[in-house]
């Protein structure tokens, strides 16, 4: 089990509630990227492209049989990859009501790295999140 | 000349960043900063003389008025051009393309008629000529560049043909900082009748820039990258070429008169700018002229070519970077580099996070990166304000990211 498989949202805030230099923060995030499944290479396709204007994020997502929606991605940042690590922990394998009700960008805010997911042009993060509510979306609302 | 003292007239550089650390800002190439006199002016603008131009029956538009003919003339000698109906005020050189595209190419231009532009064009001088292309049924024609980041001039000999009726060219790489043989690609239009369309955006900020010598057709800069305000632009154009071309946007301003039957345009430059213009930017910009003038453009290109000296020689010890583009001094102050298994946003993040504001992407130029093969690239671009302190904080924020990421 890598990291990111085991570790809890407050675990996460804990965490980065002891790093005191951004260097070890961004270490951190880059571990955090490097636990991430490998990624389906035969799903780096352009549909999964969740086009950032300056680094991208693929992005497979699935429903279980369990009506849990699950998701893998990978980015062509490191940086990204990490964040991504931390969507990923906190909305894989969760319903898409939970989905649609958590706020990310609280979690964001409180370990001060709201510049990444503000970014929406420059990486494909934000893309990302929008993407995963919008499918949990059409997961409650197949009619609209 | 003494960078250090330039900088300290530039207010927001003194600023610290990220923490308490010094702001090192090295993204001249993306937008340059104000120094006090252009705030200044600008704010004396806005508390003395602002109202509405060309329209007035008031004292306040009068002054507005004669100041905003007044930069124009500004303009005009500052770029050398003869006549001050040849400078047209647009909103920056995205829409001083799209005026000469639109406002000659549509009128001029047909089926099978070529466009020749560069592999190394910003994406302002490539998409308003596929453009023109899907409306007219034209084709877009790229000049190659080759293995050292110049172009390929005996391909744009074979480029250039009967068929061509416009040649649209970036007189510096805003990525390679490329500098382009104007009067040889001038040479090669005017031999078959096309037009000349420069991109001066990365040059008019850098070096003296003189239409008459040029001897180009169209030049269009931006205002906000040579220390004026933004929202500003210039597109300076051959009086008897801007004679025939039609005014793009219809409005306020532009015409001579209009009835229920139609209407008769104004005559040139007042017919390009429909609408209320960018009056305070216009008023504050001759005073960044002025400072430019006062430090001297060649002077500012000896210093930038300097500092691309020292950043060249710095950054290529760093394993696995490679500069793109040739070396100085055939190129403005910009240097774009790739690291080798490591994101230019990447960089970009961890240089910032030590106060050093550099552009990662691919800088509006997508044909040029897949040129080169590379999805994007980390630049960074100097000034006149920029200081050898600056480089070697950039090289070790380079440094340590290297280290982070590898």
């Amino acid at each position: 089990m890598t990291l990111i498989e085991t570790i809890t949202k407050d675990e996460l805030i804990e965490e980065f509630d002891l790093f005191d230099d951004w260097e070890d923060k961004y270490r951190f995030i880059i571990e955090l990227g490097d636990g991430l499944p490998a990624f389906d290479e035969s799903a780096r396709i352009e549909c999964n492209r969740v086009q950032g204007c300056v680094s991208n994020v693929w992005l497979l997502p699935h429903v279980g049989d369990d009506e849990l929606l699950y998701f893998t991605a990978d980015s062509d940042s490191q940086l990204v990859k990490g964040l991504i690590a931390i969507v990923i922990m906190l909305f894989s394998g969760k319903s898409a009501e939970l989905i649609l009700q958590f706020d990310i960008s609280d979690l964001f805010e409180r370990v001060e790295l709201t510049q990444h997911i503000s970014r929406s042009r420059s990486n494909g993060l934000n893309s990302m999140i929008q993407r995963i509510k919008a499918l949990a979306l059409a997961q409650l609302h197949p009619e609209a | 000349m003494d960078p250090h003292a330039y900088k300290q007239e530039f207010p927001i550089l003194s600023q610290r960043v990220r923490g308490s650390q010094p702001l090192t800002y090295l993204d001249n190439g993306a937008s340059t900063h104000r120094p006090q006199s252009v705030i200044d002016a600008q704010i004396q603008i806005d508390t003395e003389c602002y109202s509405n131009v060309h329209r007035g029956a008031h004292w306040l538009s009068d002054v507005a008025t004669d100041r905003y003919e007044e930069s124009r003339d500004r303009v005009q000698q500052f770029i050398g051009a003869s006549d001050n109906r040849e400078v047209v005020f647009t909103s920056g050189t995205t829409a001083s393309i799209n005026l000469v595209a639109r406002g000659w190419g549509d009128k001029h231009l047909g089926e099978n008629d070529e466009i020749v532009i560069t592999e190394m064009e910003h994406h302002s001088n490539i998409v308003p000529w596929q453009q023109l292309a899907e409306r007219t049924g034209a084709v877009v024609k790229f000049v190659p560049i080759d293995q050292s980041g110049h172009l390929d001039l005996e391909a744009a000999e074979d480029l250039i043909s009967s068929r061509t009726k416009v040649v649209a060219f970036a007189h510096a790489s805003n990525v390679l900082g490329t500098i382009n043989p104007v009067g040889d690609l001038t040479r090669l239009a005017n031999a078959v009748g096309a037009i000349t369309v420069l991109d001066a955006a990365q040059s008019a900020p850098h070096m003296k820039l003189n239409v008459a010598d040029l001897g180009v057709d169209f030049v269009a800069f931006s205002a906000h990258k040579m220390l004026g305000p933004n929202g500003l632009g210039v597109l300076y154009g051959r009086a008897s070429l801007l004679e025939e071309m039609e005014p793009v946007l219809g409005g306020g301003s532009m015409i001579h008169s209009v009835s229920v039957d139609g209407y008769v345009p104004a005559a040139i430059p007042t017919r390009f700018e429909a609408g209320t213009p960018a009056i305070g930017q216009a008023l504050a910009f001759p005073v960044a002229l002025d400072y430019l003038d006062s430090v001297g453009l060649d002077a500012i290109h000896a210093h930038e070519q300097q500092l691309c000296k020292l950043a060249h020689r710095q950054l290529i010890e760093i394993p696995g970077l490679t500069i793109l583009g040739p070396e100085p001094p055939q190129k403005t102050g910009i240097v774009s580099f790739v690291v080798d298994g490591i994101h230019p946003q990447d960089l970009a993040f961890a240089l910032d996070q030590q106060g050093v504001a550099i552009r990662a992407g691919h800088h509006c130029a997508m044909p040029l990166h897949a040129k080169l093969g590379i999805p994007a690239s980390a630049r960074c671009s100097f000034y006149l304000y920029n200081t050898e302190e600056d480089v070697a904080a950039l090289t070790a924020a380079v440094r340590k990211a290297v280290t982070l990421f590898s």
